[in-house]
């Protein structure tokens, strides 16, 4: 076999948890490092190549200028970006706020200066064009192996394209929505997490962002409207993640 | 264990065709055989989900036969139970109400015991071995067994209008109905996954290290956007009303040689988190048509 792929970790504006996902791959990280070999990656190694990476993980929202140039940066350099978390999908919690920077700063630090050089929050894809998305706040360590993997065998990443009720389904987990009249996105939210937290008897929240396609949240909000929870409830349940904009 | 069970959430065909169901395993460079025997009793089938894997076996058991799904079955055995309708339950209008094969031994409940149908070679082997166990049938069980059918058959609430279900449907393509009911259906699939006769399965392969792949099917469902998606990008059922649609017609109107692809269990409806009842649907678009 040829050498090893380069392989690049970037991030940018998060709480590190994605990052440190990677590491908690434990053995199965030996699997993986039989095909790669890390250029960059902050959490894990002192290395800082600089150089040309085969594929690159990139994770956590745009949210500053510095941000704004480690991407650039990431993508340039990288034949293979993969954007990785919902921070980096969808915008996650930060992105999910709907003010101007600048009104942001005033509300919490009482004026409009910038040091940081903070910009409004969005995802990695909103700036550049990846070549997989990989959503999840954390994401299915299980989806990222798979991911590289496949790429380090020459195979295109398989995307779900269903639902969390799919998986739920298959797990023959019992519906919370309907039996327990819990507030579950599980029907609007894109799957391939396995229904985790429905195994624990938990509504889903919503974390891979929206089902891509023809999804129907007005139908979800009728149906938890049904249920008794109000508005605005429901409207902050939507938005925590994904900003559900076109 | 509750024998009054209403009806379980997947219905028996998981055990024939798994929800995830590994087919291969890549080891060593060579593909290996996935297919496992092993002697398996399902006891406590109602008659609706017997007509179920029949259904199935058409589809499985057909040129090209499945060979994971064949030899499930042939080392099965099945014991029927008879069952209370309750408030989603349409097999009646359906005839799958009562099952006169595809079981090994059915058990209809009578005030002092059961009365036990046998279906086949194996059931018969098995009274024989077993003559101990067994009384010869009396008039008066005959007799409860009769009355207790004829309550059974009056308490179903919901009924199908089978009339005519699939030349209504061919004229029906068009009605506003589909429409209406797309816009409150999620696509969730739930519907699908939950069907004792949807038979539709998704490949994929899975690297359990680094050298090791499993490849593993799972159930698939016709409202997920790329079910009608082929090579070249076209896909038959491009939108959700395309999908919702499909589905009624699948079950109702396709290849009427094979007779329904509905046993009337109820389990669409009461795991569809719209509320969307099938008899419903189709009444209305019945309606829709005069």
């Amino acid at each position: 076999m040829m050498g090893k792929l380069k392989l690049g970790v970037f991030e940018l504006t998060d709480c590190g948890g994605c990052a440190l996902n990677v590491l908690f791959l434990y053995e199965r990280l030996f699997d993986v490092l039989e095909f790669y070999e890390v250029g960059e990656f902050h959490m894990a190694s002192s290395l800082h190549e600089n150089e040309h990476y085969d594929v690159s993980i990139v994770t956590g929202t745009v949210s500053t200028h510095r941000d704004l140039e480690v991407l650039r940066e990431a993508r340039n350099r990288s034949n293979y970006l993969i954007a990785l978390g919902t921070c980096a999908t969808h915008g996650s919690v930060q992105g999910s706020v709907e003010m101007p920077i600048r009104e942001k700063l005033k509300a919490v630090y009482g004026d409009e200066s910038n040091p940081m050089r903070a910009m409004d929050s969005k995802p990695v894809v909103e700036h550049v064009a990846v070549d997989l998305a990989i959503p999840g706040c954390p994401y299915n360590k299980e989806e990222l192996y798979q991911a590289l993997m496949d790429i380090a065998k020459g195979i295109d990443p398989v995307r779900p394209d269903y639902p969390v009720c799919v998986e739920c389904k298959l797990n023959e987990y019992e519906c919370v929505l309907i039996k327990k009249d819990l507030p579950c996105l599980g029907p609007i939210t894109l799957g391939g997490c396995n229904a985790v937290c429905i195994r624990s008897g938990l509504g889903c929240i919503g974390c891979r962002g929206p089902l891509p396609g023809e999804v129907n949240p007005a139908s979800e909000y009728e149906i938890l409207r049904s249920k008794g929870y109000d508005d605005d409830y429901i409207v902050r349940k939507f938005k925590t993640f994904a900003r559900w904009e076109p | 264990m509750a024998i009054d069970y209403n009806r379980t959430m997947l219905p028996p065909k998981k055990f024939f065709v798994r929800p995830r169901d590994k087919m291969l395993h890549l080891k060593n460079g060579k593909w290996e055989n996935g297919v496992e025997e092993e002697s398996l009793v399902l006891f406590g089938v109602h008659s609706c989900d017997i007509h179920g894997l029949k259904i199935l076996d058409k589809v499985y058991l057909g040129e090209p036969v499945d060979p994971y799904y064949k030899a499930r079955r042939e080392s099965a055995f099945i014991v029927g139970i008879s069952c209370t309708p309750d408030e989603y339950c349409f097999c009646r209008s359906l005839g799958t109400d009562f099952a006169m094969d595809g079981f090994d031994l059915f058990l209809h409940e009578l005030p002092d015991g059961w009365l036990v149908r046998v279906g086949s070679v194996k059931g018969h082997e098995l009274v024989w071995e077993n003559e101990e166990l067994f009384e010869e049938v009396t008039e008066e069980d005959i007799q409860h067994f009769r009355e207790c059918e004829e309550k059974r058959a009056k308490s179903f609430k919901r009924k199908l209008s089978k009339e005519g279900l699939a030349d209504m449907l061919d004229l029906a393509y068009g009605s506003p109905v589909w429409k209406k009911y797309a816009d409150i259906c999620l696509a969730c699939g739930n519907c699908n996954m939950v069907c004792p006769t949807c038979r539709c399965y998704e490949v994929c392969d899975k690297w359990i290290n680094a050298y090791e792949a499993v490849r593993e099917r799972r159930y698939d469902s016709c409202f997920m956007e790329s079910h009608g998606l082929v090579a070249g990008g076209h896909n038959f059922r491009p939108t959700r009303l395309d999908r919702f649609r499909h589905r009624y017609y699948c079950k109702s109107y396709f290849d009427p040689s094979a007779g329904f692809n509905c046993v009337g269990c109820g389990r669409c409806d009461e795991f569809c988190p719209a509320g969307i009842e099938h008899v419903k649907v189709l009444d209305e678009v019945r309606g829709s048509l005069q």
